[in-house]
């Protein structure tokens, strides 16, 4: 752990101390309730989403609340088409939401404009999804670097940043490789340094292993554990069991409602 | 017309056949066209707009041909031969002579005698109203009613006969002089004022469009007896003869060859008869005429139907990038690859018809338009050709056709392309890998490419065939790219090979004079694409140098997302810069010759006036004399010219090849003051001023014009013939020959002097005694234009019109201008392509990266970053189409103005419209952001969470 913790531990360099410290006490923590680790870095009340399309409504969200921890590796499990990806678009801000709030950081991201909302997304979140969004006409590098950009860093900077990036999750020597020359799996990790690179406070990431086999998926969800292991607070929607009880906390959606929240060893029960 | 209809059912039998016995391919491909319907719709008013261009050009050529033949029926109509008889005495005895014991083939033999006169009408509702230009004919009214069968067909049908003093005029010239029945005209002639009584108006055909103002037989006898001496330097009366053949107005003419044969054995006898076959003539000149512009619009047209080309190519890349996955499982599923190629097909033809219906019928609005703005450019000439828009079914059909074809056939080829696509790569949507037999393919192509090429090149050289070697090197050049780059990296061989095309094509004027002299407007067609395809060659090849320009310009995400993707796409953007800058292009050259020529008016004017500010014209049969003028105020001196209307042609050349060309006999007073300027003259003159006081000193000697022997609207019509040559001239009356020596040639002919001569020269070779025009220049210190109007009020009743040389130059130089407008507006569709080419591949950008957009906001890109990288993307690619377009078409015709003598032996000065070039890239490109302003911001709405959800 102590290896890994430096492969992917300097994400955490140029966080406050104050994080660093949670992170660390999360990570020390065994088997955390829901609400431990201090302060909630998102806090999400009363939040109801409705997709209206022209028959009928789907109230695809209905009342959640929920905490989470700086540092907390949650899992969002639940069948399909019951609003785990819903949850994380309206808990990220991605989406809009019917009713409720959410607060990260202490603020309320869904009463910001559009402008204000992006470019708090840009500074606190990264977003891993299960097709790789890569952008197609960029390189690896260059796709890396588009957070960094975002966030005003100069040209140089941000390649420098990249390249390290890239580094370590192991791709340092395809950088000026495009998407398409890519395998799944390094497609992913891509994403991953992409989703890292600006060293945001939450990660999501929805099905990121749905699109790889059973093989690339480890590679990528051990990635995805040395970033917690480093501190980051991670979010991960899947419907894989095995990668669901990896977690140090669960959450499990049923028909637009948490079902169940706490540890994942009811897992293992099952 | 029947090829192209055999190759549109070949190009249908299959789409047919598939549309009826294949239902699969017909869902397919009927469910593609249906899915975007709005895309749908403008592929098909793209390639919609070629067809219209087409069709407006074939409907340009049919309209002046129809109003060219119009005349025929406004100034001939029975009328099919002419036998013009010099001395009007003798016009009876002709007669006899042609009707012999009748003439076979033709039902009417009218004789007639008639004096140019002006005619003024000093009782006008509003004021006194004059014609200057205008004539007295007799003949028998009753006689005349009848001519060639059809009352009608004369203008004369129900018009009685008329005594002395009496007048019955057509309608045309009524209106000029608001003149009605009863009114009591004026006219001038032979320094007599004739008083006549309207007492009836025909309407403007037949016999009376010509006759203009019919008088009874006997009166222009009386006028000339009563005549004051000065007559005798008038011209005589001219007697004419007028054959009618059997048929109506336009099949009659058939004929006439034959009968002309017999009624110049006839008339052998007499002196001074010419005898001609009218309306064959005008026929032919009608077409000949309808066909040049037809080629001429075409020609130009041809630029932006090879855009529209472009952009179908495009659209159709697009559609099989858009469906390559579908297509691939398609293929999976065991669709052969023939199939996928049909479906296209049915797609694409689908497309093709629908565009050949509304392009036939958008190119009849266009045509309108193009008649209506060549209308009031030419509309102060004379107005002698009532321009109005005829349409012909077979045109539209034929429009249609061509349309269909092209955009069929681009479909087919295209089809075939993307068709040939890796089943793997199509479903994980990875470029197509290079197999062996896709390197041996490209090795046959360039092969095969370089041996057409320099095939082209030999023939073209050698026989010489101007647009064949136009297009041979380049075509070997371009070729050879796929061969060299197997063996050496690939961008330097783009470079120097694509350099070397675009050098040749600039240049090949200067390289090979001789071989491309002969060239037509399909030459410049040629030299556009070959330029613009090597200049996007060479742009595309450079794409690493914008990514450098990025990297060095700072982390900017909007202008790193507008390259990435075109520069990613490099067939596809190829394409677009192509389709801008061809169109580009030729606007910029059309320009740059508007504004060299413009430019040059002053210029025009100084060489052409010599020691005289303007000339002045009067009615024959009634001239002003140098004495009239020479007495009146502001005039310094008077020069006179004897015009003349020979036939020239190289000595040693066929009859066949005279062609009618004035001639300006010239006497001493013209050299005083300076001469128009020689562009060439026989190096036994040491001066301009030495070859005209050689001209004067010896008959046989001649200056030319320079447009003389050239044939007209290539890009090289300048004459070949050279000081030294020898040359025939006719007397189309007399039959009689002259050999003449060129002395020199001289440029732009402003005011239509044709040759120079000596005046004893024109008076001896063909046989004319009557002064026609004079040159006067104004004291000094006074204003030419205003002596110029003052002039032509004084000598009304000469038919005086005295007109600055500066002012014929502008106007001529106006109605180039205006031409050149017309052309530029003709190309603006073209460009109106362009842009709605450009904004539908941005509404496609937008649909194929929605997912991508969708992830980019996620990463906190904001929606505005997301506009700005359309409107810059887009704005990238036409600002490069347009620069190219602009340079290329700067720099070419720099070189054909400065170079070739395409345009007269004129010396020009090359002349940068900065004005005009300042729109031509400002308009496209502002129209160009503002088309994809929709796109843009519709890519800028995308929300981030539906985005992503799609197709997960
Ligand atoms: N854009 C949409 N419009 C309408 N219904 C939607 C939309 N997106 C999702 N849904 C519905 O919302 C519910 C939850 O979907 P989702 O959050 O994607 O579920 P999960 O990620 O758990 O599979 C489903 O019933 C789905 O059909
Ligand atoms: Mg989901």
């Amino acid at each position: 752990m102590k290896t890994q913790a430096t492969r992917v531990g300097s994400v955490s360099d140029h966080r406050s101390t104050a994080d660093s410290e949670l992170g660390a006490k999360v990570v020390s923590q065994p088997a955390p309730s829901p609400h431990a680790g201090g302060q909630p870095i998102l806090s999400a009340r009363g939040v109801r989403k409705i997709y209206r399309t022209g028959s009928h409504d789907v109230e695809a969200l209905r009342g959640v609340d929920l905490d989470i921890g700086a540092g907390e590796l949650m899992m969002v499990m639940g069948p399909s088409g019951n609003g785990k990806t819903t949850l994380l678009n309206c808990l990220s801000g991605l989406d809009e939401i019917d009713e409720g709030t959410v607060h990260v950081d202490g603020e309320e991201i869904h009463s910001m404009a559009d402008a204000k909302r992006t470019q708090h997304r840009a500074e606190r979140m990264g977003f891993v999804f299960q097709s790789f969004n890569l952008i197609p006409v960029f390189s690896a590098i260059e796709n890396v670097e588009i957070p960094l950009l975002v966030g005003g860093a100069t040209a140089k900077v941000a390649r420098v940043k990249a390249r390290d990036m890239l580094d370590r999750v192991g791709l340092g020597d395809r950088g000026g490789h495009r998407p398409t020359e890519l395998s799944g799996g390094e497609q992913q990790r891509v994403a991953i340094a992409r989703a890292l690179v600006s060293e945001p406070a939450i990660v999501w990431a929805d099905e990121p292993t749905g699109n790889l086999d059973s093989h690339t998926a480890e590679a990528v969800l051990e990635l995805l554990g040395e970033v917690h292991d480093a501190g980051q607070t991670l979010v991960i929607v899947t419907h894989d069991r095995s990668i669901g009880a990896r977690g140090q906390r669960l959450v499990q959606v049923r028909d637009g409602s948490i079902a169940y929240d706490g540890p994942p060893t009811i897992l293992e029960n099952a | 017309m029947v090829i192209l209809i055999v190759i549109s059912l070949i190009l249908l039998a299959v789409p047919l056949h598939d549309l009826v016995r294949r239902p699969t391919f017909r869902r397919l491909a009927i469910r593609n066209v249906l899915r975007r319907k709005t895309e749908a719709a403008i592929v098909v008013l793209g390639a919609a707009l070629g067809t219209a261009i087409i069709t407006a050009a074939f409907i340009t050529g049919n309209s002046f041909d129809q109003s060219i033949r119009n005349i025929a029926k406004t100034d001939l109509g029975p009328i099919d031969i002419g036998v013009e008889i010099e001395d009007a005495t003798e016009v009876a005895q002709v007669r006899d002579a042609v009707v012999g014991d009748g003439l076979p083939g033709t039902d009417g033999v009218l004789s007639s005698v008639s004096i140019g006169t002006s005619v003024v009408h000093p009782d006008a509702p509003g004021g006194q109203r004059a014609e200057p230009q205008s004539r007295i004919t007799e003949f028998d009214i009753d006689e005349a009613r009848d001519f060639g069968g059809r009352p009608d067909d004369t203008g004369l049908a129900g018009v009685e006969a008329i005594g002395e003093g009496e007048t019955v005029i057509v309608q045309r010239l009524a209106r000029t002089l608001d003149a009605e029945v009863g009114d009591q005209l004026t006219v001038f002639a032979y320094g007599q004022e004739i008083p006549l009584t309207v007492t009836a108006i025909t309407p403007t055909r037949g016999l009376m469009g010509s006759a203009e103002m019919v008088v009874v037989p006997g009166t222009i006898e009386g006028v000339l007896a009563t005549a004051g001496p000065g007559a005798a330097d008038a011209r005589p009366p001219s007697g004419t003869v007028l054959i009618s053949n059997n048929g109506g107005i336009f099949d009659g003419a058939n004929g006439s060859d034959a009968i002309v044969d017999e009624v110049v054995d006839r008339v052998e006898a007499f002196d001074g008869v010419e005898v001609g076959p009218w309306k064959q003539e005008l026929i032919e000149d009608a077409e000949a005429t309808g066909t040049e512009l037809s080629t001429l619009f075409t020609g130009i047209g041809s630029f932006s139907v090879i855009a529209g080309i472009l952009l179908l190519v495009n659209l159709f890349v697009m559609l099989a990038e858009e469906r390559k996955t579908e297509m691939g499982m398609l293929r999976a599923v065991g669709l052969k690859r023939n199939h996928l190629t049909r479906s296209f097909v049915l797609e694409g033809a689908a497309y093709a018809a629908l565009s050949a219906v509304v392009g036939a019928i958008g190119g009849i609005a266009v045509g309108w338009g193009i008649v209506q703005a060549t209308q009031s450019i030419f509309a102060d000439d004379d107005g002698v050709l009532d321009f109005t828009l005829a349409i012909r079914p077979e045109t539209l059909v034929v429009g249609g056709l061509v349309g269909f074809v092209i955009a069929g056939v681009t479909a087919w080829l295209t089809s075939l392309r993307i068709s040939g696509l890796n089943i793997i790569s199509a479903i994980r949507d990875l470029p197509n890998p290079r197999s062996a037999s896709r390197r041996l393919r490209s090795l046959v192509a360039g092969v095969a490419g370089v041996a057409l090429g320099v095939l082209l090149t030999v023939i073209g050289y050698g026989n010489p065939v101007a647009v064949l070697l136009m297009m041979g090197p380049p075509i070997a050049l371009l070729s050879a790219i796929t061969l060299i780059s197997r063996f050496l990296p690939r961008r330097p061989v783009v470079l120097v090979l694509a350099g070397l095309a675009l050098v040749y094509g600039a240049t090949v004027f200067q390289v090979f004079p001789e071989q491309m002299e002969d060239g037509d407007i399909e030459v410049f067609v040629v030299m556009g694409v070959v330029l613009t395809a090597a200049a996007v060659a060479i742009v595309t090849a450079l794409d690493k140098f914008w990514g450098r320009m990025i990297s060095a310009s700072g982390g900017a995400l909007a202008p790193r997302l507008a390259l990435a993707y075109p520069l990613n796409r490099l067939f596809r953007t190829g394409l677009l810069l192509g389709m801008f800058s061809l169109v580009i292009f030729t606007m910029t050259f059309i320009t740059a010759l508007d504004g060299t020529f413009s430019g040059q008016g002053p210029t025009f004017a100084r060489d052409l006036a010599g020691g005289y500010d303007m000339q002045v014209r009067s009615n024959p049969a009634n001239p002003i004399t140098v004495e009239d003028l020479e007495g009146q105020p502001g005039v310094e001196r008077v020069a006179t010219i004897q015009r003349g209307f020979p036939e020239l042609r190289p000595a040693g050349t066929p009859e066949e090849d005279s062609e009618g060309w004035a001639i300006a006999g010239i006497n001493d007073a013209f050299l005083e003051g300076g001469v128009p300027l020689l562009t060439e003259r026989d190096p036994a003159y040491g001066s301009d001023v030495a070859a005209y006081e050689a001209v004067l000193a010896d008959p046989s000697l001649i200056i030319v014009n320079t447009f003389l022997g050239g044939d007209d609207g290539g890009p090289d019509s300048g004459s070949d013939i050279e000081p030294g040559d020898q040359l025939i001239l006719r007397d189309p009356v007399s039959a009689r020959e002259t050999e003449m020596t060129v002395a020199g040639v001289y440029g732009g002919d402003f005011v239509f002097f044709g040759s120079f001569a000596s005046a004893e020269a024109v008076q001896t070779h063909l046989d004319i005694s009557f002064p026609s025009r004079h040159l006067v220049k104004v004291a000094d210190g006074l204003d030419a234009q205003e002596v110029a109007a003052d002039l032509t009020g004084r000598f009304i009743a000469n038919g005086g019109d005295a007109e600055t040389f500066t002012d014929a130059v502008n106007e001529e130089v106006q109605a180039q201008s205006g031409f050149f407008s017309l052309m530029r507006g003709y190309l603006g569709l073209g460009l109106l392509i362009g842009i709605a080419g450009l904004a539908v591949v941005m509404v496609r950008a937008v649909r194929e990266r929605r997912r991508q957009i969708g992830m980019l906001r996620a990463m906190g890109v904001t929606s505005p970053t997301v506009r700005g990288a359309f409107l810059a993307e887009s704005g990238f690619i036409a600002l490069q189409g347009i620069i190219i377009g602009v340079a290329l078409g700067l720099v070419t015709s720099w070189s054909v103005i400065t170079s070739s003598d395409s345009f007269g032996d004129e010396e020009l000065s090359f002349t940068v419209p900065w004005l005009a070039l300042v729109l031509i890239v400002a308009i496209p490109l502002v129209a160009v952001i503002a088309s994809t302003v929709v796109p843009a911001m519709r890519a800028a709405s995308i929300r981030p969470a539906a985005a992503l959800r799609i197709a997960d």
